[in-house]
């Protein structure tokens, strides 16, 4: 898996909940902490979007149990 | 022993298999000429996960006395290849790329590789590869038990990933051809950043058999060639019904170039946004080019755009939890701290908390997402796009670097159409064409399911108008 951002997500990311000052001036996380805070971030930014799609009740997962 | 010239060292598949059955060189002469240049050359784009030289040797010698026998196994017979490190061997190391798994052994063989090997194709080593295929996401090119790998175009950029020994690979001319995989990008992207024909196959169609999981329903396994043929004929062999995997399709490949339609009939879709604003500047001389050599052939363009929907952000989702899922064990044994890149490292941790919820929610978006993709697909046989936006990047670059300043287009074009294809399961095919300064891109041609033989043959006809897949990196062989 690739995981360059094209211009879209990274406008998305920079002006998402307070990604952190480190993602606005380019600079990675330092530490494990800041690392995994900063998934979890991400995380909870892509949730958000997929939270605000407007999901029919009758649409089924992409996948299906055959007995 | 032949005096292998560089020529045989970039032959295609078909080439090397006439040379053999003219019997102007044994398949273990060719066998050892290939191990030679894969044992010298592989360690300096970081390629090599393991060489197989004394077996592979052993297997040509079988191979020579089937064809002294007059028994022949199609065009594959004789011809050295290379596997991603993904691919397990029986009795042997398969690494995943990863330190925690360096040591692990398999019992078994991957399906790929035994239906290879009953075709007579020879395996010759196992190349490196991303760890565990990036599926918490990384940052930098040395995500990898292997280091980064480097490209042949130019050492102090990434051949790109995950697939990315196969890619340097092939693009040097160590193996003729080799097998990656892809869940999001892993075969397109080395074989743009490499130079070299990549094909990713439609979900279900090749056996994930023996191959390490990232997710289980985007992962798929595919050829990276000299030619768009090339992987035709590759992929003949490797796909086909498995029971030993619960997504095969049940379906074969049959490599029938002669019974694709007319290209006048085929209709293809593109977003001109994608060639002039989200291409890099360096890249667009290049992807204009291409596009008026595929216009060239005859094939009805027009313009369309993805539908409006989350594509990477659902892609995302659903590799992360199910990646994270897969490596739970790792995750939780805590040697997951051993990976080599501390995002990959976080990624997964922080994947092992999406709710089931969430994930199902990501999973019925993808319905109709692929109910979306269905209803574009009615009006076009083809999608075509850059593979990657620009070249490959120096080796030392964050991969999740802010990219230089531009304004954002504000048309979105095809430009996830790779988030959108894999989560599909829908077939690609990524073709070098032309250059951004030293190194090598390439667009991409998306299909329906079950539809390679059209995107090879438009593939091959690209390919007869240029020879850009011919092209050589400057490799010395001392």
């Amino acid at each position: 898996m690739s995981t360059n951002l094209n211009r879209r997500e990274w406008v998305a990311a920079v002006a998402g909940s307070g990604a952190a000052a480190a993602a606005q001036t380019g600079a990675p996380p330092q530490t494990p902490e800041q690392e995994l805070a900063a998934a979890t971030q991400r995380q909870r930014r892509d949730l958000e979007t997929l939270e605000k799609f407007n999901l029919p009740m009758a649409v089924e997962p992409a996948f299906r149990f055959e007995a | 022993m032949p005096d292998f010239t560089e020529d045989v060292f970039f032959s295609g598949v078909g080439e090397l298999n006439r040379r053999i059955l003219a019997k102007e060189f044994s398949v273990e002469e060719l066998t050892r000429a290939f191990c030679d240049r894969l044992e010298k050359l592989g360690p300096r784009y970081n390629a090599l996960a393991l060489p197989l030289t004394p077996q592979a040797v052993r297997r040509a010698r079988e191979v020579d006395d089937e064809l002294k026998r007059g028994r022949t196994r199609g065009p594959l017979q004789g011809v050295p290849f290379g596997a991603k490190d993904l691919l397990s061997l029986a009795g042997q190391p398969t690494t995943w790329g990863a330190r925690p798994y360096a040591a692990q052994v398999f019992n078994y063989t991957a399906n790929v590789l035994r239906r290879l090997d009953s075709r007579g194709a020879i395996l010759i080593g196992k190349l490196s590869m991303v760890e565990l295929a990036g599926g918490g996401g990384y940052r930098y090119a040395a995500a990898s038990l292997f280091g980064p790998g480097l490209n042949p175009w130019d050492r102090s950029c990434w051949s790109g990933g995950s697939s990315s020994g196969s890619g340097s690979a092939v693009a040097a001319g160590l193996v003729p051809f080799a097998l990656g995989s892809e869940t999001w990008g892993s075969i397109l992207t080395p074989a743009a950043y490499c130079g070299v024909t990549g094909l990713r196959p439609t979900y279900g169609l090749v056996s994930r058999h023996g191959a390490m999981a990232l997710s289980w329903t985007m992962d798929k396994i595919g050829p990276m060639c000299r030619s768009a043929e090339d992987c035709g004929l590759v992929l003949q062999v490797i796909a086909g019904k498995d029971r030993e995997d619960p997504g095969s399709a049940g379906k074969s490949f049959y490599y029938a170039p002669q019974f694709v339609r007319e290209m006048k009939s085929i209709r293809v879709g593109f977003a001109p946004v994608d060639f002039a604003e989200w291409a890099d500047p360096p890249a667009r001389p290049a992807f204009q080019a291409a596009l008026e050599v595929l216009r060239s052939i005859g094939m009805r363009f027009s313009e369309t755009e993805l539908p409006d929907y989350p594509w990477s952000t659902v892609a995302g989702t659903v590799i992360s939890a199910e990646g994270s899922a897969v490596f739970e064990p790792l995750i939780r044994g805590g040697g997951v701290e051993q990976l080599a890149d501390q995002k990959q490292i976080a990624g997964l941790k922080a994947g092992l908390e999406i709710h089931a919820k969430d994930y199902l929610r990501a999973m019925r978006i993808r319905s109709m997402m692929q109910e979306a993709l269905r209803r574009l697909f009615a009006d076009y046989d083809v999608l075509v796009s850059p593979s990657r936006f620009g070249p490959a990047s120096k080796i030392d670059q964050p991969l999740d670097r802010r990219q230089p300043e531009r304004p954002a287009p504000k048309k979105r074009g095809l430009s996830d159409l790779g988030a959108a294809g894999n989560l599909a399961g829908y077939p690609a095919l990524s073709l070098p064409c032309g250059f951004a300064g030293d190194l090598p891109v390439a667009i991409q041609l998306v299909g329906r399911p079950y539809n390679e033989n059209l995107l090879i043959a438009v593939g091959r006809e690209f390919q007869n108008r240029t020879d850009w897949h011919r092209r050589r990196p400057p490799v010395s062989p001392g």
